[in-house]
């Protein structure tokens, strides 16, 4: 088989996961797109020509990086917009992050296609921090070893066991009611 | 995962959210999934494109001549460094001193004959 079949078999696997693991990071099927359409491109340019036992985890660690400059993108939008904040008449400032609707709560476009037990799970993921959401789905959803993990979010084997213990214990202190 | 036993409190949580992620990820709506087949394609292409090796080449070039500008620079340094300083013998030292005091000696006869050929004139 060839490198480029290969890597089509590869990409052709991770895809949806990807797409959702970024779709939960950023609360946007759009947003998450060009997430994975950035991914997918970065790998073929720059690590094609790596064994492909070595593409998952470059492949995600890529994916987990593209979704922390997008956070510290829209951190510094904020920000921006935070400090160009006009006050109303009363003397009030405006925010104009508030009249944005609450994705992390709301996330109209995944929820729609979600029922239930899924709904729940995919909405507390998103709401857990992103080192920790990380661990979870990289673990949970991918099913990557935890020397994978720590390879995909540069940290270290020890770092990936205590995000995955956080994020199973705070699943379960939201869930408990709901999956009980 | 994989270090979990049927005794770990977290284990059913765990095979549940799996199980539902799972589901999750195989319910993705066909237009996005069109949407990661094109891109996927794409990216195929970009791979199998000539463009694409080029690239590959530019990428493999790039360390080579990093390599060899680090090698070229510690052999001068290591050569550089073992070279024999230049040293003078009693002998050369006299010579050259010699040379130096015929220099003097033509200067000052060029000198008071200049001092001669000026009072001459004047």
């Amino acid at each position: 088989m060839s490198a480029a079949a290969q890597m089509n078999r590869f990409l052709a696997d991770v895809e949806k996961r990807a797409f959702r693991m970024a779709q939960v990071a950023v609360k946007d099927a759009d947003e998450a797109l060009d997430i994975v359409q950035d991914t997918m491109f970065t790998l073929v340019r720059k690590y094609a020509n790596k064994p492909n036992d070595e593409w998952r985890p470059l492949f995600y660690r890529i994916l987990q990086n593209r979704i922390t400059d997008w956070h510290r993108r829209n951190t510094v939008r904020s920000r921006i917009f935070a400090f160009f904040t006009p006050t109303t008449d009363e003397g009030e400032t405006f925010d104009p992050i508030e009249q944005v609707p609450d994705r992390a709560s709301a996330a109209p476009d995944i929820r729609a296609e979600l029922d239930g037990a899924a709904e729940e799970l995919v909405v507390a993921v998103g709401r857990l921090p992103t080192r920790q959401q990380q661990a979870f789905l990289l673990r949970a959803l991918e099913g990557l070893s935890v020397a994978d993990t720590a390879r995909a979010m540069k940290c270290s084997d020890g770092s990936v066991k205590t995000h995955y213990s956080r994020a199973v214990h705070s699943l379960r202190e939201v869930l408990k009611e709901h999956w009980s | 995962m994989n270090n979990e036993t049927p005794q770990d409190p977290n284990a059913a949580f765990e095979k549940r959210a799996r199980e539902v992620l799972q589901a999750v990820e195989n319910d993705v709506p066909p237009e996005v999934n069109e949407r990661l087949v094109a891109m996927r394609r794409a990216a195929i292409q970009e791979m199998e494109s000539p463009t694409s090796r080029q690239w590959q080449t530019r990428w493999l070039w790039t360390p080579i001549a990093a390599t060899a500008v680090v090698v070229l620079s510690l052999g001068l340094f290591l050569y550089s460094g073992n070279a024999p300083v230049p040293m003078f013998d009693d002998f050369d030292v006299a010579h050259l001193a010699a040379a130096r005091d015929m220099e003097l000696l033509e200067d000052l006869e060029f000198l008071a004959w200049l001092e001669e050929e000026v009072s001459n004139a004047g």
